[in-house]
């Protein structure tokens, strides 16, 4: 039943939005009608296209996730984006550096992008906890690093420049891809490995003791340390982990989808955990649904440019009006949630 | 008589089955600088779609039903439209704009071998791909002979949109005119700036400045959208400060700027696509590595507009600049055409 309330909401914010896509491409000038039956078609209209949903929902599970955790500890992970950045180049840099058995090589890869994503999250967490640096202005700062970072490194005059035609590294070697399902589509097993790890991190926040800590920081981080929980150590850890968890999907879409790292390759699969993980209501298996619901948003959106029924442009637009939608209750219901502390404190000086 | 009928039915039936399978169907992917750039992408879009409107009048069909295209946000998207467009096997050909589309394109390809593509600008070895290469040190050439002669600083510069062999082929050919047409200029004469993005005219427009200041009285932009900042930043200090465009005469595709560009190099990339696409509707299309420009087996694709009137059609063609250029220089660069054709010039590259 709880499950219902929780869902009923999101499932009606989807509708409406939706709905109000509609108006949007009405107004615009283009066939209603055409736009939503490539969307839906181009996301869930045969294997090839649920494939390339799911594909696209990959990396944006792990992002969700790595949003969850930091936010169940009350912490707003806003470097995704710059995380997976870092996870992939290393992921990569294994990928086509180390020589090993296959299986082991892609495991070796993806612990190489879940460390270097695990840094990127230490570095703000361990701000946060001892310096009581924001970690909302820590994770998007760190994340331009990451980004322009991993540019330089394989820009014609970065040390990994590996073709001359585009900014991107040589190609893995074939024993560290995570294979894919079918010949022709994108889709990897980064997609299990995703699935996996969301039951993991549910596992972690809800059954085991330094989940619960986390939780308790989340909730209140006066009464967690009155009870004599580590806060600070929970919230450095809760960032490394949100940070190794986008490393993780980094990785796994190097891996996977693209083979080598290219500079700029993800299109926003950070921010979109953001909306996924609020999505979700921070929960790790319903952020499996979010992933995909994001991700039929963008493999419809691709479907909807080469059909020509729409410009690409309002694909997105229907995408960002459905996260809107679905994203703005709850994010209003959060920020009131870190005010009121905040109120309360200034009340008690007085 | 009702057999009759029904066979009658019948055939016009299968004529029509047969009429609507026999309209080709085209797909382009464009480069991640998109529609806008009044130069490469722009070209490569009018050549489609000149064949399109000549498919659609001939077998009576809107445009859209023969021609579909995308714009890539990223390098990380090329494959998902490549495969998007192949695995349907509506389209008679997909036209990839664009170098950095050929690694990514060798792997897709052997994927759909009875697709035919053509990439723009690179060589994918594949043996269902035909890789269209022109000869850009000739139109750079060409440019650099008319910087030459116009500059009164005798200092010229030259805008890449990266440093790649491809980029660094313009630059090369410019910097030889320039010095064959005017003796003064020493080879530190030429300045040289690499944007580094295909897609940033802000920057372009900076690093346009600084040569402007640094004394360069004449730039050549090849840097894709980038270097519609070189006619921005002309425009600062109109009559003093000139530009040149690349691909396409800018003087006409960026009218607002036809008082500060003095010429334009030519690269049919149109013309290009515009005929392997009438080779694949023909039948007469064929794989490999197609050569166009002056001194190639096409004697086609490369060439000027400058001044206003053709001087050597088609190579020194009419421009719609607005700046008067003396009858003489036009003559020069007549010469360096004429000397490139029979070849007493032969420009060095890489």
């Amino acid at each position: 039943m709880r499950w219902l309330r929780e869902a009923g909401p999101v499932v009606g914010a989807i509708a409406l939005a939706l709905g109000v896509g509609a108006a949007v491409c009405a107004v615009a000038g283009y066939s209603v009608p055409a736009v939503y039956r490539e969307l839906v078609r181009g996301a869930f209209g045969g294997r090839y296209q649920l494939f390339q949903t799911l594909t696209q929902a990959t990396p944006i599970l792990f992002t969700s996730l790595s949003f969850v955790i930091a936010f169940r500890c009350g912490l707003f992970n806003i470097g995704a984006e710059g995380q997976l950045y870092v996870g992939a180049f290393a992921a990569a840099w294994a990928g086509f550096t180390l020589e090993l058995p296959p299986v082991l090589h892609t495991v070796v890869c993806l612990l190489f992008g879940a460390v270097a994503g695990g840094l990127w999250g230490l570095v703000p967490g361990w701000l946060r906890a001892r310096r009581g640096a924001n970690e909302f202005v820590t994770t998007m700062m760190l994340s331009y690093v990451a980004i322009y970072l991993t540019s330089w490194l394989v820009s014609p005059r970065g040390p990994y420049h590996g073709t001359q035609w585009a900014n991107q590294t040589v190609r893995i070697l074939r024993s560290a891809e995570l294979p894919r399902f079918m010949a022709g589509a994108q889709l990897s097993w980064g997609i299990a490995v995703g699935a996996m790890v969301a039951v993991l991190v549910w596992y972690f926040i809800f059954r085991t003791p330094r989940g619960y800590q986390i939780r308790a920081v989340g909730q209140n981080p006066q009464a967690a340390e009155y009870g004599g929980i580590d806060v600070s150590g929970s919230m450095i850890l809760a960032l490394t982990l949100a940070g190794a968890l986008a490393g993780l999907g980094g990785a796994a879409e190097i891996l996977g989808t693209h083979r080598r790292f290219i500079e700029f390759f993800s299109p926003g699969y950070g921010w979109d955990g953001i909306a996924g993980g609020l999505i979700a209501r921070a929960h790790p298996i319903a952020a499996i649904l979010a992933a995909i619901l994001m991700g039929a948003l963008r493999a419809g959106g691709m479907a909807i440019d080469r059909a020509g029924v729409a410009p690409a442009d309002l694909a997105a637009v229907i995408q960002g009006i459905v996260i809107l939608f679905v994203v703005a209750p709850e994010l209003i219901r959060w920020l009131r949630r870190v005010r009121l502390p905040r109120s309360d404190h200034v009340r008690a000086e007085r | 008589m009702r057999k009759g009928l029904l066979w009658a039915l019948l055939m016009v039936l299968g004529v029509a089955v047969a009429f609507g399978q026999g309209v080709p169907k085209i797909g382009l992917i464009l480069a991640t600088g998109g529609l806008g750039d009044r130069s490469f992408n722009d070209q490569g879009y009018w050549g489609a779609e000149r064949a399109a409107k000549e498919l659609a009048a001939k077998y009576g069909v809107p445009v859209d039903q023969v021609f579909s295209y995308v714009e890539p946000r990223s390098i990380a998207d090329y494959e998902a439209f490549q495969r998007e467009f192949a695995r349907t096997g509506e389209y008679t050909i997909i036209v990839c704009i664009g170098f950095d589309q050929a690694p990514v394109l060798e792997e897709v390809a052997p994927d759909y071998p009875n697709q035919k593509f053509v990439v723009i600008d690179a060589v994918a070895a594949v043996p269902n791909v035909a890789s269209v290469v022109f000869n850009d040190w000739e139109e750079a050439f060409l440019c650099g002979v008319v910087a030459g002669l116009w500059t009164k600083t005798e200092k010229v510069g030259v805008e890449g949109g990266m440093d790649i062999p491809l980029i660094r082929r313009f630059v090369q050919g410019f910097t030889q005119g320039a010095m064959w047409a005017n003796p003064a200029i020493k080879k530190e004469d030429v300045l040289v700036r690499y944007v580094g993005a295909w897609n940033n005219p802000t920057l372009g427009k900076e690093l346009a400045l600084e040569m402007y200041q640094a004394g360069a009285d004449v730039i050549y932009g090849a840097a894709g959208k980038s270097h519609l900042g070189v006619f921005a930043a002309a425009e600062e200090n109109p009559g003093v400060w000139w530009a040149i465009g690349t691909d396409v005469d800018q003087a006409w595709s960026a009218p607002e700027h036809a008082d500060v560009i003095i010429a334009s190099g030519l690269k049919r990339v149109d013309l290009a696509v515009y005929t392997e696409i009438m080779k694949a509707v023909e039948g007469t299309w064929a794989a490999g590595v197609i050569s166009y420009g002056m001194v190639s087996e096409a004697k086609l694709g490369t060439g000027i507009a400058v001044g206003s009137e053709d001087a050597l059609p088609p190579y020194v063609v009419a421009s719609y600049s607005l700046v008067d250029i003396p009858d003489w220089i036009i003559a020069k660069v007549a010469e360096a055409a004429q000397g490139i054709l029979d070849g007493t010039i032969v420009i060095e590259h890489e």
